[in-house]
């Protein structure tokens, strides 16, 4: 025990001696969260779209208005007779709707008309919003029309649970939570421990009589309380600055936190172990802590829709659980009886971690 | 022959499996380590007995700090057995304290952090860690320091700190690989002060590897280590009478031309060796009268003159160079391949007729004045000392001289140059070895010598002959495809030496070239040296071993930014107020001690088995010495006075500043 | 023959060949260029999967008819709901929304049946889980639209006056990967070459090399220039490497002209080795550097609609991608791979690239320079 707090006070001490980590160490969370709150927005609104009205009539007329008037979509500055070619080849409109000369003479005539919809599929998620979009725009205009004769048979009664207004920084945020205290405590451990066998003071460690475990723990100390500070910070200023609170028990959530901390340091740390510099336990982090925290955690896109081997490798991201964690602990409200497993699953996680890094440490001797 | 017979029955004067041996802290019988292809160590067999001071000394790459990391348990042997304190060293851990070569130390780490650290890992209770914190800080003048960066320190205040360090465990024994290695020589004598008390008063055991062979001369025991194998065990008196040699001190005033004509032109194989040494030269011979009137035959037919000739025992050092001469590895002597005959287009004029000039030249870190008015004169051909401390400004002033570093204000004149210093042309004509390690690692030895040649304009009809000429000289043929990383620090700094004047430049600026060299590797760098400087260059070097800066025409000291003595050796050694007296007594150890009560304390220092004593009055105080000596039972053997060395000099030019800046104790 | 000979004579020609030695010997560049590179194109194309299917769907059907059965066989019919369980009641399914167990509810009323057969409208609950509200949305629309065609279909009669045709265009399939790819690409290509070169200097600094090339008679321009080359070229294979994993693996289409594509990403390599050696001339070590090679390479990756699309940023982000050049050359990059756009299209990147690549190797060469004196 003794051993474990003189290692944690020496890494409290130098972290503190190092301005521009310590100053890093805070800058860099808040930067992620500001971006990744507020530039992570899967649904575009205010799509450039171009009508090509060839009816000129009232009712083309009106049609064009009102899908100006969802909100969703505003008119596109463009020149030119060919839509595909001078608007969504250059990039300019996402979708263009063109409604054919005898729109409204057709629809006096009872006949069915053709509206043509053309669509930048680069966007695939876009594509897909604005071709429901659309659809749903022209079926409520239907009704407001009085076009459509007779009600419809059923009424779909649509209820949005726990984020009826869908705004997506509910969703977000509470991810970015998760990506933030998954990369950089990580990062800070990876780089103390990288540090000592670059520099080579790991030597006096191993000639006292210190384990790996304790050397470990007494990292992992420091650095949870650096973690701690980081969190309290980011959380804190994330709450205020996207107005979330908990919706309900914040227990889970905080304690939560602590094994989700230990469990990204400790992630850090085997990284560092494994390592010989820090150049390449940062690209450790950098690379595996990203690509694991952001893509495999279904921080962006849901879980469910990484593809089936892929998918295995979700199950052992403490982030992922975290993020279930967070998300509950803001968004949904269930409180301890829908995340204890995350829970378990976050202890295990670190508890592996922790074992795998003193594997490597091994002896505490240098390599033969 | 002979020698062979004396290390084998010095080896065999090792007692392995004697269980009456009971005070033998370490034993090591037949350790081997093996890196991947590469045999570090092949059977190494000593131990060393409680509270022995054990030296380990040898060229670099001999295996020493591999054997020292076995030692201090944090690396695993290949084969063999060694106990330390009864137990495999990975158990004894606790009771060792280990300094290992670099980086011991959390330069972000106040002194008291890093203390407390140490003192946390090894579990010394908080009651005891404050005494001995207090105690050893006290010991080591770093009482006052407490809360400053360990990256603050001087060289040899970090070396005293990481010392402190492991004692706060108070270990029985002490592993320390290369601990004076860029430490200032007032605080190399205080460390060794420190470490004989230690063992003679606490009962440490000391293993200690050292590059300089004086402080090879303090321990009780040494061992001469070569290619992973011990060459020769015992008491220096031991090693020095092994070689069955007598050294003759000869007083010349024509040193070059004398050791030119003594190791090319004796015939008979009564001269052993031959070498410079400061401003005499050092002649092994085998029999003292014949070799003496050899010497004085030589001189005579060629038309020399000897000032004296005196015989003296041998000393570490010519144990060294003759044993390892022995074993074929003293790198030979290869004639530079001149392609433009030497410097020979040097104007004289004015203030251009220096190579290097600079008149108060001064450069500050923010508050911090890291060089005060620094006056520099070097003309073409001469070699120009700049020596001093670790932090006494010198790589500061150094980088300035070339151009690499803004001045703050000054003037200066590199190569006749006075504007612009950082163009094309000038540094065309610049050599420039810098402190630390100036190759890449990650490429051969010979891809690094093409890339310099071909960089400073080498053309290329020439490079191959100037590459063979760098591999050639540093005893390198066939490893040319080697990576430059894999060398030990010695060698690279010979490959970066070869490197940086291949293109025969005028002036060479050479930044600490010969730290971390074995002795055999120093003495081949100052031919060098001398070679391009008799051939026009003009050289600047630092150094702080003092012994080699005799080589320099002329040298100036640098304490804190500032220069406090200039001219020749032997003017600086003149200038030296009072007398340097020897003295040969039974106990050493006691003796300083007493005597440093006396006086101050840097004006006593052990010089392996004799003292060395700086009396203001030599008249007025010898008899005191002598008295004081007497009532404490101590038997003199001899007392004499000899002439000061730069090392002596430097010492009392420093602690007399010192002394005139704080007031004196009552 | 003669330049030639001049050129094998000259310093510029020593420290090429000097890097080239260095890069050759470096295992850790050549997988750094080749592995994450690789990683990062599978994973991010896999992973981001903007797809809403499978949602799993809890039935509450009170009705329990071949009517209300027929409505959930419609539902799950193109396969964005699928049907998970059927709770008994609708507590318990608002229960298995709530804990998260299911993303989508339905709940058919006991007199669904009756109701269709009368003039009364029946009424079928839908539960959707938004805390993505991503998905959520486009569940919502789906299940809205399915239902109304359901109940088109039970008055034939009621023929729609309006049909709407939508052609999706560049990529019919909507394979998600498509988009993200080439973004990645982009990605890559920037995280490779802007640290790449920090490393190249850094390591010079630190090792004190540096110090040692200053005093040689290079000029900074030859030395930073002799940096570049190998780098570019290497570079330039990492971009084909990346290319043919997208193509291959992920078949995604290359319809544009191919030396184009070449030419764009030969100047965002400039743009990243620029950037590479900003950092590393006014870091102090390699572990600034790489603190602040995050500090810089983060923005901008997430401001370039690599991964998130920029029209759905907020104004202000939007206009501060403008100045990422990151953005525009995974503009590029989507033009040219999946609209197969020319240069007519992609001119204002071409200037705006050009522009990034001058600006960042002057500065950084005006920087470098001024640190060595």
């Amino acid at each position: 025990m003794k051993r474990i707090l003189a290692q944690c006070t020496k890494e409290l001490a130098q972290f503190r001696r190092d301005r521009l980590t310590l100053a890093l160490a805070f800058i860099l969370p808040v930067m992620t969260l500001f971006i990744f709150g507020f530039a992570i927005r899967l649904e575009a609104k205010n799509i450039a779209i171009v009508v090509q009205d060839f009816d000129r009539s009232n009712l083309s007329r009106r049609y064009t208005e009102g899908l100006y008037q969802t909100n969703q979509f505003v008119p596109a500055q463009w020149s030119g007779d060919d839509p595909m070619q001078d608007a969504l080849d250059r990039g300019i409109a996402k979708a263009a709707v063109i409604i054919p000369p005898d729109f409204s003479r057709g629809i006096a005539a009872g006949k069915t008309s053709q509206l043509q919809v053309l669509i930048d599929g680069t966007d695939v998620n876009n594509a897909r919003v604005i071709k429901n979009s659309i659809q749903a725009f022209t079926r409520s205009f239907l009704q407001d029309q009085n076009l459509m004769s007779g009600t419809s048979k059923i009424t779909p009664r649509l209820r949005l649970w726990f984020n009826p207004g869908r705004r997506e920084s509910l969703y977000i945020v509470p991810g970015v939570f998760g990506v933030i205290l998954a990369i950089y405590p990580s990062l800070l451990a990876a780089l103390a421990m990288s540090r000592e066998k670059e520099q080579g003071t790991i030597l006096q460690a191993y000639a006292s009589s210190i384990s790996a475990a304790e050397l470990l723990l007494g990292k992992c100390l420091a650095y949870l309380v650096v973690g701690i500070g980081q969190a309290i910070f980011v959380i804190g200023l994330g709450c205020a600055i996207f107005r979330i609170w908990f919706v309900g028990d914040p227990s889970p959530f905080l304690i939560g936190t602590g094994i989700f901390l230990i469990a990204s340091i400790m992630f850090g740390l085997l990284i560092g172990v494994r390592a010989n510099n820090r150049s390449v336990a940062v690209q450790g982090v950098a690379t595996a802590g990203f690509l694991l925290a952001l893509l495999l955690s279904g921080f962006i896109y849901p879980l469910s829709n990484i593809p089936f081997p892929l998918s295995l490798v979700t199950n052992i991201v403490p982030a992922r659980y975290f993020i279930e964690i967070s998300r509950d602990a803001f968004v949904r409200g269930t409180g301890w009886e829908g995340v204890w497993v995350a829970q378990v699953c976050l202890v295990v996680l670190a508890f592996v971690l922790f074992n795998i890094a003193r594997r490597i440490l091994g002896r505490m001797q240098l390599p033969g | 022959m002979t020698q062979k017979t004396v290390t084998n029955s010095q080896i065999t004067e090792v007692r392995p499996t004697d269980p009456a041996a009971s005070d033998d802290v370490i034993r090591v019988i037949g350790l081997h380590k093996h890196y991947d292809r590469v045999a570090a160590v092949q059977g190494v067999d000593f131990s060393v007995r409680r509270g022995e001071v054990f030296g380990l000394i040898g060229p670099d790459g001999a295996g020493k700090t591999t054997t020292f990391h076995i030692l201090g348990g944090v690396m695993e042997a290949t084969a063999g057995d060694v106990q330390v304190l009864g137990q495999p060293p990975r158990d004894a851990r606790l009771k060792i304290g280990y300094l290992t070569q670099q980086f011991s130390l959390y330069l972000d780490l106040s002194i008291d952090e890093n203390l407390r650290y140490v003192g946390g890992l090894r579990q010394v209770p908080d009651r005891q860690f404050s005494e001995r914190r207090e105690k050893y800080l006290r010991l080591m003048n770093l009482e006052k320091f407490g809360d400053r960066l360990a990256g603050e320190l001087s060289g040899g205040m970090k070396q005293k700190l990481a010392l402190c360090c492991a004692l706060v465990s108070q270990p029985q024994v002490l592993l320390l690989d290369e601990p004076t290695t860029g430490v200032d020589p007032v605080s190399r004598r205080e460390f060794w002060d420190v470490l004989a008390a230690l063992s003679s008063e606490e009962g440490v055991t000391i293993v200690v590897a050292t590059p300089y062979l004086d402080e090879a001369e303090r321990c009780n025991r040494v061992a001469l280590m070569y290619d992973g194998q011990i060459q020769q065990i015992g008491t220096p008196a031991e090693l020095r009478n092994s070689l069955g040699l007598h050294r003759l001190e000869v007083h010349t005033p024509q040193l070059q031309a004398a050791e030119q004509v003594l190791t090319t032109l004796s015939e008979s194989d009564a001269i052993v060796d031959v070498q410079t040494f400061g401003d005499r030269l050092d002649v092994l011979v085998s029999d003292p009268q014949t070799g003496e009137s050899q010497v004085r035959e030589l001189f005579r037919q060629n038309h020399l003159q000897a000032d004296t000739i005196e015989l003296a025992e041998p000393t570490l050092e010519n144990v060294f160079v003759t044993r390892l001469r022995q074993q074929g590895s003293a790198p030979e002597f290869f004639e530079f391949p001149r392609s433009r005959g030497g410097n020979r287009n040097v104007t004289t004029g004015s203030s251009s007729d220096f190579a290097i000039y600079s008149h108060n030249l001064n450069r500050s870190f923010g508050s911090f004045r890291a060089v005060k008015n620094v006056n520099v004169e070097v003309r073409y051909g001469e070699i120009f000392g700049l020596l001093g401390a670790n932090g006494a400004g010198k790589t500061t002033t150094i980088k300035m001289l070339c151009g690499l570093l803004p001045i703050s204000s000054g003037d200066i004149s590199l190569g006749g140059e006075r504007g612009n210093l950082r163009s094309s042309e000038l540094r065309r004509r610049i050599g420039y070895m810098s402190q630390k390690f100036t190759l890449y690692d990650d490429l051969t030895i010979l891809q690094n010598l093409e890339f310099y040649s071909g960089v400073y304009g080498v053309p290329r009809r020439l490079r191959r002959e100037k590459i063979d000429w760098v591999i050639a000289t540093c005893g390198l043929d066939g490893r040319e495809t080697m990576l430059t990383g894999q060398l030990p620090g010695g060698w690279k700094q010979r490959v970066a030496f070869g490197a940086s004047v291949m293109h025969e430049p005028d002036i060479l600026f050479l930044d600490e070239p010969t730290s971390g060299v074995d002795p055999l590797a120093r003495r081949q760098f100052w031919k060098l040296i001398n070679d391009f400087a008799r051939n026009g260059t003009a050289v600047l070097v630092t150094t702080h071993y003092l012994e080699e800066a005799e080589q320099c025409n002329r040298m100036s000291f640098m304490v804190a930014g500032e220069i406090v003595t200039e001219g020749s050796p032997s003017q600086i050694k003149a200038s030296q107020p009072g007398q340097l007296i020897e003295v040969v007594i039974d106990q050493t150890q006691a003796a300083s001690n007493l005597l440093k009560q006396q006086m101050e304390s840097w004006r006593v220092s052990i010089f392996a088995d004799r003292l060395h004593i700086v009396l203001d009055d030599p008249d007025r105080d010898i008899p005191i010495v002598r008295s004081l000596l007497k009532s404490a039972n101590l038997t003199i053997h001899s007392l004499r006075p000899i002439p000061f060395s730069l090392e002596d000099a430097f010492i009392g030019v420093v602690q007399r500043l010192a002394q005139s800046a704080t007031p004196e104790e009552p | 023959m003669k330049l030639l000979r001049r050129l094998i004579e000259s310093r510029f020609w020593a420290l090429t060949v000097k890097e080239i030695g260095q890069i050759l010997r470096n295992k850790q560049l050549i997988f750094l260029l080749v592995f994450p590179p690789t990683i990062q194109l599978l994973i991010f194309g896999l992973a981001l999967n903007p797809d809403v299917q499978n949602l799993k769907l809890g039935v509450v059907d009170y009705s329990n008819t071949p009517m209300s059965r027929e409505l959930v066989s419609a539902l799950t019919a193109n396969g964005v709901f699928r049907v998970d369980r059927a709770p008994p009641n609708e507590q318990i399914l608002g229960e298995q929304v709530r804990r998260g167990e299911i993303i989508t509810g339905l709940v058919i009323p006991p007199t669904f049946n009756r109701d269709l057969k009368s003039d009364h409208p029946a009424e079928v609950q839908v539960l959707i889980d938004a805390v993505d509200a991503n998905t959520a949305g486009i569940a919502s629309g789906y299940a809205a639209q399915i239902i109304n065609h359901f109940s088109q279909q039970l008055a034939p009669q009621n023929q729609a006056p309006i049909e709407t045709q939508v052609t999706i265009l560049y990529n019919p399939g909507l394979i998600s990967s498509w988009f993200i790819v080439p973004g990645v690409l982009g990605l890559v290509l920037n995280l490779g070459s802007s640290l790449v070169s920090t490393s190249a200097i850094v390591r010079e600094k630190d090792t004190g090399t540096l110090e040692q090339l200053l005093m040689t008679p290079a000029a900074a321009w030859e030395i930073i220039l002799a940096k570049v080359v190998p780098l570019f070229v290497l570079l330039l294979g990492e971009v084909m490497l990346a290319v043919t994993v997208a193509t291959l693996v992920f078949h995604v289409p290359f319809r544009g002209n191919f030396f184009l594509f070449m030419g764009f990403s030969g100047l965002y390599i400039c743009v990243g080795i620029g950037i590479g050696f900003l950092l590393a001339t006014v870091s102090r070590s390699q572990q600034q550097a790489i603190l602040t090679s995050f500090f810089i390479n983060l923005p901008l990756i997430q401001l370039s609609g690599a991964i998130a699309p920029i029209e759905s940023m907020p104004r202000f982000f939007q206009i501060l991608s403008l100045f990422n050049p990151l953005r525009h050359y995974v503009k590029v990059v989507r033009g040219v791979l999946l609209k197969g756009n020319g240069l007519e299209v992609l001119y204002p990147e071409a200037i705006a690239l050009t522009a990034f690549a001058v600006a960042l190797l002057a500065i950084s060469t005006y920087k470098f320079r001024t640190q060595l004196s």
